[in-house]
């Protein structure tokens, strides 16, 4: 397990599902490194509103706070792609 | 490409022959069908009318039996047209001298019949006899016996194909101007820019409130004054007043705003057409605009939607209209003319005697620039006549125009402006380049571009410094959505700053980061510097690192079907977008969650924070992870499991949020209390206190207001409880008996019952503690 890994553990568990469910609408973010989803939940205004890890560099938006994050992390500096769907 | 007139109308009107009476339908019929239509009743007229006037060969013969000075009206028709308000036509019509001016009023029997046959002669009365032109019977604009002038009028669409346009008519001033010695002028870029910046104000504003007519509200006016900033006529007089609203109507006037009942927003797509036209045509747009701007008046600024006969609250929208279209009308013949300086007040003159017929009346007299005119400043001088008139039109009507010219359309970029030398600094104007070939279109075309145009450099610090006269609005706007413009000054060079959001935005809008950079590199007078390239590159890779992916659909579970998805974990895949409409039926058996939609309330909850869900679904199990603790019998919300929640950067509202979302039925009032005070401490205070409770009014009023009491009591409960010291008790048991009071032992207190929401309603039946501040101090 890595650092970024064990970090991420500790502030933004992995989702594990016990059901099979199908999510419609859902907002996720995604960086390139786990580092860089270190660091995005290491700030507490963009954490609150993720919901869950996916994986080492996915994470769950709270349903309903896309518009929310995606301030939020205008705010905090950084400047997502904002894509819709799974388009590239 | 080549500008249509600035004054050119596409309004077309309707013809209603059944309006008419037989008398004149008679008189167009014997006209357009020959001799034989006079013997036609009405209904006739109307049928033998309608069938010609829709014959393709028609206009020919009609045209035919024209005389010439007919014709050349109908030249005034080809380049305006089809419709020509009332007052172009009359300042055209005299100006080319195609029917002298009526006849000078002299008030004898004589005059009228001078008039009356002047009246005869008018081709233009007798071409609306004839029904080619057609006109409005309800125009307020129209002749009157001591002014007589045109109405409204429109060319009979079988003819408007076959006749040629009239030539300009070039301007010719009645004294020639010196040479200025000091000239101002904005370029297209400036202007462009200005507008530019208004509309990013509005656009960040997502949405505005707005007034009667259309008008920003007073929020929104104060907000486009401090973020955007332009120079104001408070601090300049030579810039417009209220400069952010003249560019709010440009915008409004041109349809780039859409206008709705509570709510305003900016239609980017039309805006982005626009800014990608050239400079001459997003000029033209702005002169017509402004033709038709009714709530920003030049010299004056926002004006309120209504007219009041007892406060003069702004010009009369009709007759500024119209003074616009005059001014216009004059600047065209200027484009036509020799490139030279004008002197302002001569220029006003000469306006002023060539549209005397068609007449610039408008009642206001405070301007924010007044060029105090020498022949509006002796105006008492003059004996009553002409010149007296002209002297007084000078000191009003003129400062309307002067402001108009020197401000408005200086702002514009459209006019020059100069001062000249000698015993008084005379103010001079000439038009721009950009100013002929709006003014002077169609015959004066703009020249040709000259390739690329190099109008920035960039510098190492990120900072661009452009040059906007060198430059185009369009390269301006395109520069203005990778940088942000640090410059407040109304400078012909202006500093942007690359910033790392200010490209992103950029990026997000479809602009590509080789775009920015060929721009760059393209209009920039020196090579990129390199580590603005690199910094380039390093901010739109970041950008690229992280995504943020909406309305996407994900598969939380074991994935058996072959749908195509992305694996973001063993148990989570990202499906293309296209499932969700097909989810139902690729997908059964499985939980279906729409985060667009509202969750599903399977929580109970006691007062206590204890939360028992009925179902398990990941978004309800993964919250209450997040706010509660997971005990043998279900979940519990406790300080701690709050306080972990705000140290993930939640707030008690997006847990009573969340609650509320889930909760079956209301959420209980103290649980959210208690939420409420684990993220934020509330004080209360609880002590033993001795209590006394007198029930008679005026026993109540005795014990309060006596210096034998006053030392005993530690507060008092309206009405009728007091709080006594501790140590006082017994003393004022004494005190009590001694007065003949029968002091009892217990309390008839009311009981508390039934209370549904202490924390919102508290009931009358729960007695107020106002507690002792001294005594509150004193703990």
């Amino acid at each position: 397990m890595s650092a970024a890994t064990g970090i991420l553990d500790s502030l933004l568990p992995l989702f594990r599902p016990e059901d099979r469910e199908l999510h419609l609408n859902a907002a996720i973010v995604e960086v390139a490194e786990p580092a860089q989803l270190v660091e995005l939940v290491a700030n507490p205004r963009i954490r609150r509103f993720l919901l869950a890890r996916l994986s080492d560099t996915v994470a769950l938006v709270d349903p309903g706070h896309a518009g929310e994050i995606a301030a939020a992390l205008l705010t905090a500096g950084h400047t997502p792609k904002v894509l819709t769907g799974d388009g590239e | 490409m080549k500008l249509g007139h600035v004054l050119q109308s596409s309004r077309a009107m309707e013809m209603d022959l059944s309006l008419h009476g037989s008398a004149e339908l008679k008189h167009a019929a014997r006209f357009w069908i020959g001799k034989e239509a006079g013997s036609f009743n009405k209904e006739k007229c109307i049928a033998a009318l309608t069938r010609t006037m829709a014959e393709g060969d028609t206009a020919r013969s009609v045209l035919d039996r024209l005389t010439e000075r007919e014709r050349q009206v109908l030249g005034i028709f080809a380049r305006y047209g089809p419709t020509v308000s009332g007052g172009l036509l009359t300042a055209e019509v005299y100006t080319r001298g195609i029917f002298p001016p009526p006849p000078k009023n002299e008030a004898s029997a004589r005059y009228y019949q001078a008039y009356r046959d002047w009246r005869e002669r008018d081709p233009v009365t007798g071409l609306g006899k004839k029904f080619v032109l057609v006109g409005n019977r309800y125009d307020s604009y129209s002749s009157s016996f001591d002014r007589p002038r045109y109405s409204q009028l429109t060319l009979h669409p079988a003819l408007a194909q076959r006749l040629t346009p009239a030539p300009p008519v070039a301007w010719r001033a009645s004294c020639a101007c010196d040479e200025p010695v000091s000239t101002a002028r904005r370029s297209s870029a400036q202007a462009g820019l200005d507008l530019w910046r208004v509309a990013q104000v509005l656009r960040s504003m997502g949405t505005w409130q707005t007034v009667r007519g259309d008008s920003p509200a007073r929020a929104t006016r104060v907000r486009l004054r401090k973020e955007v900033g332009l120079r104001d006529a408070d601090k300049d007089p030579m810039s417009p007043p209220d400069a952010e609203s003249f560019h709010y109507e440009l915008l409004h006037s041109m349809g780039l705003l859409n206008i709705g009942g509570d709510r305003s927003w900016i239609r980017e797509e039309a805006l982005e057409r626009h800014l990608q036209q050239s400079p001459a045509e997003q000029a033209r747009h702005w002169v017509r605009a402004w033709l038709d701007m009714p709530l920003w008046q030049d010299g004056i600024g926002v004006v309120p939607d209504r007219d009041s006969n007892y406060e003069l609250v702004r010009i009369e929208p009709f007759s500024l209209a119209r003074a616009r279209e005059l001014l216009v009308w004059a600047l065209c013949g200027v484009a036509h003319g020799p490139s030279c300086w004008l002197d302002l007040e001569t220029f006003l003159r000469d306006f002023r005697r060539r549209t005397r017929e068609a007449e610039i009346s408008l009642y206001w007299r405070s301007y924010t620039w007044d060029p105090q005119f020498e022949m509006g400043r002796r105006r008492e001088q003059y004996p009553a006549g002409d010149e007296r008139l002209l002297a007084f039109w000078l000191a009003a009507e003129a400062v309307w125009a002067a402001n108009a010219l020197m401000v408005t359309l200086a702002t514009l970029g459209l006019v020059e402006r100069g001062q000249t030398d000698g015993k008084d600094l005379r103010p001079c104007f000439r038009l721009t380049e950009l100013g002929r070939v709006v003014f002077g279109a169609p015959e004066v075309e703009a020249a040709p571009a000259s390739g690329e145009t190099r109008f920035l450099t960039v510098q190492p610090n990120l900072e661009v410094v452009a040059y906007l006269d060198s430059a185009d609005a369009r390269q301006v706007c395109t520069l203005s959505r990778f940088a942000t413009s640090t410059s407040r000054a109304d400078s012909p060079v202006q500093t942007f700053e690359l910033r790392r959001h200010s490209l992103c935005r950029a990026l997000e809008s479809g602009l590509t980061l080789e775009q920015v950079r060929v721009f760059l590199t393209e209009h920039g007078k020196t090579e990129l510097p390199a580590n603005v390239k690199r910094m380039l590159s390093e901010w739109a890779g970041r950008r690229e690192s992280m995504v943020l992916r909406t309305k996407t659909v994900l598969a939380l579970g074991p994935l058996d079907s072959e749908t195509g998805g992305r694996a973001l974990n063993s148990n989570v895949f990202l499906l293309p977008s296209s499932t969700a409409g097909i989810a139902a039926l690729g997908f059964s058996g499985w939980k279906i969650l729409d985060h667009e939609g509202k969750p599903e309330r399977t929580w109970t909850t006691d007062e206590l924070g204890g939360v028992a869900p009925d179902s398990r679904t990941s978004i309800s199990q993964l919250r209450l992870a997040r706010i509660a603790d997971s005990s043998t019998t279900g979940w519990q919300i406790t300080a701690q499991s709050v306080g972990r929640a705000r140290m993930g950067g939640m707030t008690s509202e997006q847990i009573l949020g969340w609650l509320r979302d889930h909760v079956k039925g209301e959420v209980p009032s103290l649980l959210e209390v208690a939420v409420r005070n684990w993220t934020s401490q509330q004080r209360v205070q609880l002590r033993q206190v001795q209590m006394l409770r007198i029930t008679q009014q005026n026993a109540q009023r005795a014990l309060l207001h006596s210096p034998t009491f006053r030392p005993h009591l530690a507060g008092h409960i309206p009405p009728e409880w007091f709080l006594i010291h501790e140590d006082h008790l017994s003393e004022v048991r004494r005190l009590l008996e001694t007065l003949g009071f029968v002091v009892a032992e217990s309390m008839d207190v009311p009981v508390v019952e039934a209370i549904e929401n202490p924390v919102n309603d508290s009931s009358r039946v729960l007695p107020r503690i106002k507690p002792d501040r001294k005594r509150h101090r004193e703990l």
